[in-house]
């Protein structure tokens, strides 16, 4: 890329601008929730949109970043005429949540040194920095990517740009470093990137994203089948279709498992008293 | 100061520690389990239904930031440490990876037994590639039948028999061994998908069957007395706990059993590190207690029944057994690590056909055998082995479940549309193939990184081989040839631009392996090897009863003990290993000394 030698300070992302004005800060927050209300119109149910409670705080991302993430993921998902896509479905909060908790913090990850960069291939993740640390680090340089392959901020692309931009980092031909090092590729953070968006449409909305399960909506998965106490049983070794795929539900919520679940619910060693047909014993 | 001496010390209490306990303990035995997770059981799994906590961020696996291994895939190269699961994925806490895993339950093939024997018998030794270091087991498959029957009736096995006593009998795998009687369950009828796989299988005059599974399709009481559910095919299986208990595991079959005589005392949160030992004895294990504080389990009998390289650490830091060299060719502890070889598999993008994938259970699966182990005539095919073919549904998830053809791009608008046209409508067929040993494919302690105790990491030194590529290209095109008979009228994959309202794809034909073994992608949690048994102290860790040829009183038992990996999952092996164990453990404690 012949961006590669432009110097990083010039425009090396939000931290170096100056700061906010009061008055930019309110009418930034105003977007924010503006943004959040109107698209939960173009979801599914929408039109109870009234009653959208706020989005949550953010616990990771600076609102910049948030920003950042939403349109990316928005890019990879998009939100049209078939249906609800990322920013509907609250990607960018499932993804907050997770680089804010244990995955992003690196608490699963064995970071102990030294650090070398591999000879050769199949030997997965070999720096010391967290998914949290990656995600901050390497924003500002695709910023600073799009700005100069583009001429402005991936978030005021036009959708064929963002597509491209994306594109870019999933070949790795955007040459974005951090710190200097190179050793996490763009076609790294791409595919970190889209994995978490994924998992951000299709998780249980009770990470934050998959709002009104619209991802599971979209796929066609009914969610928890033990919810309706309807084993799959009576479906598997058929071809009846299940009448419950365009109705999914999600994990139970903790309050209103208190006295459902206890005993009733509960499985056991024994067999339920009516085994002889076949039954489970999750849902007697 | 030491914790009251026990008849015998047990490492990990996962199918392995769980079977000896239940089977030592019924017997009158005083045994002390080391746990390093926690205690937990069916019960905990009432809300497990949760994709992203269990699959995708790995609940209930060995966590590396407290213990990770290191890889290279030659002598030369640096060995880096694996940092994040991927490539397999090891079970901690009590029931260990016997909670998470699908329950499917094979019995290895009397060939994998005499590998090394039969293989020269057949194909002379030239076929035996440079550097392949395969080894009989010290054990044939008619002497291992008490014990895998033991194993399938205890866990209620369902399946059907394709060998009685000698005699072909229809319906079951006609390659197996000979079995003394019928599995304790019958099997579940097919899906919609593996009836057309059975369908295509036969047509082309293969023998498909199904394949056992753990997951009980009825109700059962297993010879211990212990009844349990059947499954509800909820399509949570792999990576989780079963809410109902209908996936045989140790908590709900032989754990109760041992914790009932009240002879089983399970010390939790004991991370064992060293066994005490004066090069021919062993006295007690010395464990990490909760605290992080050295704890010391005096017993007459170790038994080593943790995962394959925490048993193999176990011997190498406590200096039991001879340490392998491959370069001077001596020692045997860390010989022969193998793993599993997957590639080769097939998969049917369908344009129409929808089928309720995200319903099954984890070996939900109809297979055939007729490319597995030397079942086929491998003259001229430049490879020995096979493996497994089959057709499962196992459960499609959504995070992971998502498939689509080649072409479509990997976001944006048109993928979007392709992963809904697909979700309930790819196919796969997979290969699980056999994965020999090697001279230079082994495992020792790395001299750089330590785990959160200070106790060096294993490393492990593995890489793909010409004959396991050569396995997986053959295996490819059986394939592919199986699913265009599925669906003939489909077109292949990639030979055109993808059009979204184009024909049924399908993607096959030589299966690859990439470049080299790689950490990241999931593929397998069947390591092996590392404390191999066999007939020959000089090339061997433990006898055919898994007793330690350098230390009488020490039993290593689990997938450490294959001289190589079958192309089959192991837990039915490692089950009948564990009661052939128990079974030398009960001789040895009554009389003593050497059982071979």
């Amino acid at each position: 890329m012949a961006e590669e030698s432009r110097p990083e300070a010039q425009s090396a992302g939000p931290f170096l601008e100056r700061p906010l004005s009061r008055r930019a800060l309110l009418s930034r927050a105003a977007g924010l929730a503006g943004a959040a209300a109107g698209s939960a119109l173009l979801g599914e149910g929408g039109a109870e949109g009234a009653a959208e409670p706020p989005p949550p705080p953010l616990r990771f991302f600076t609102p910049w970043e948030f920003a950042y993430v939403t349109a990316m993921a928005e890019t990879i998902w998009p939100t049209d005429d078939l249906g609800p896509g990322a920013r509907v479905a609250g990607v960018a909060y499932y993804i907050d949540g997770q680089l804010a908790g244990s995955w992003g913090q690196g608490h699963r990850m064995y970071l102990d040194g030294p650090f070398f960069q591999p000879a050769d291939s199949g030997h997965g993740w070999q720096i010391p920095m967290t998914p949290a640390e990656v995600y901050r680090a390497f924003l500002p340089g695709f910023d600073v990517y799009c700005k100069t392959t583009y001429g402005n901020p991936f978030t005021v692309l036009s959708p064929a740009q963002q597509a491209q931009a994306l594109t870019d980092l999933s070949t790795g031909a955007a040459p974005i470093q951090i710190g200097g090092s190179t050793a996490f590729t763009s076609a790294s953070f791409f595919s970190l990137f889209r994995q978490n968006v994924i998992e951000g449409m299709l998780s249980d909305p009770a990470y934050g994203g998959n709002r009104d399960m619209v991802g599971w909506k979209w796929v066609g998965f009914p969610g928890d089948p033990m919810r309706r106490g309807d084993p799959y049983e009576k479906y598997i070794f058929t071809t009846k279709p299940y009448p419950y795929e365009s109705k999914p539900l999600p994990l139970q919520p903790a309050a209103a498992k208190q006295g459902v679940t206890s005993g009733a619910a509960r499985p056991s060693f024994h067999v339920p008293a009516n085994a002889s047909t076949n039954t489970t014993s999750g849902g007697a | 100061m030491a914790n009251k001496k026990a008849d015998v010390v047990i490492v990990g209490m996962g199918w392995v520690g769980g079977i000896i306990a239940a089977e030592l303990t019924k017997a009158g035995l005083e045994v002390v389990g080391l746990e390093r997770g926690s205690a937990r059981g069916v019960g905990n799994w009432a809300d497990d239904h949760d994709e992203l906590r269990y699959a995708i961020r790995y609940e209930l696996f060995q966590n590396v930031a407290n213990e990770t291994w290191t890889l290279r895939h030659n002598l030369q190269e640096n060995a880096l440490p694996i940092r994040q699961l991927g490539s397999f994925l090891p079970g901690t806490g009590l029931g260990g990876a016997g909670v998470h895993w699908n329950g499917q339950t094979w019995r290895f093939h009397p060939r994998d037994f005499t590998i090394r024997t039969s293989t020269i018998e057949r194909y002379g030794a030239s076929a035996i590639p440079d550097g392949m270091s395969i080894q009989d087991w010290g054990i044939t498959y008619d002497e291992l039948e008490p014990y895998y029957d033991k194993f399938e009736y205890m866990a209620g096995i369902a399946g059907k028999a394709g060998n009685l006593q000698g005699k072909t009998v229809p319906g079951g795998n006609p390659f197996e061994g000979p079995r003394s009687r019928e599995y304790p369950v019958p099997p579940p009828p097919d899906t919609e998908m593996e009836a057309l796989f059975r369908e295509a299988a036969t047509s082309l005059g293969y023998h498909p069957f199904y394949a056992p599974t753990a997951n009980l399709p009825r109700p059962y009481k297993n010879p211990d007395g212990i009844e349990r559910g059947p499954c509800t095919y909820c399509g949570f299986c792999e990576r989780f706990g079963c809410e109902v208990g209908a996936k045989a595991d140790p908590t709900v079959t032989v754990i109760p059993v041992a914790l009932k005589t009240g002879r089983l005392k399970i010390i939790e949160h004991a991370n064992a590190y060293a066994i005490r030992n004066d090069g021919k004895t062993a006295q007690s294990v010395l464990y990490f207690d909760a605290a992080g504080v050295t704890q010391e389990q005096p017993a007459d009998v170790v038994v080593l029944g943790a995962y394959v390289f925490n048993n193999v650490r176990l011997l190498l830091v406590s200096k039991l057994g001879r340490p392998y060299d491959p370069v001077a060719n001596t020692g045997v502890v860390g010989k022969n690590y193998c793993y599993q070889t997957g590639g080769g598999g097939a998969t049917a993008w369908l344009s129409e056909k929808q089928f309720n994938r995200y319903m099954g259970s984890g070996a939900n699966q109809v297979a055939i055998d007729d490319f597995n182990a030397d079942n086929f005539d491998h003259t001229g095919l430049g490879f020995i082995g096979g493996g497994s073919i089959s057709l499962g549904q196992s459960g499609a998830r959504p995070i992971q479940g998502l498939s689509v053809p080649p072409g479509v791009p990997a976001f944006g608008r048109d993928w979007k549309v392709a992963i809904r046209k697909y979700f309930k409508s790819v196919v796969s067929i997979g290969f699980q193939g056999e994965s020999p040993a090697y001279r230079y494919h082994f495992l020792d302690l790395d001299p750089n990184y330590r785990d959160r105790y200070g106790q060096p990491l294993i490393r492990i030194t593995f890489d793909w081989e010409p004959n396991e590529r050569a396995m997986v290209a053959f295996a490819g095109q059986k394939t592919l040839q199986i699913m265009q008979a599925m669906f003939p009228k489909a077109a292949k994959a990639g030979a055109a631009p993808y059009s979204p309202t184009g024909p049924d794809l399908i993607q096959g034909g030589p299966g690859s392996l990439p470049a080299h073994y790689d950490t990241v992608p999931y593929q397998s949690t069947h390591n092996t090897g590392g404390a191999i048994m066999g007939a020959d102290p000089g090339t061997s860790v433990v006898n055919s009863y898994l007793q330690m040829w350098d230390a009488p009183n020490v039993f290593v038992v689990g997938a450490c003990n294959f001289p190589q990996n079958a192309g089959f999952n192991p837990t039915g092996t490692v089950g009948a290993l564990a009661y052939r164990a128990a079974e030398g453990i009960l001789k040895y404690h009554k009389s003593g000394g050497m059982l071979v």
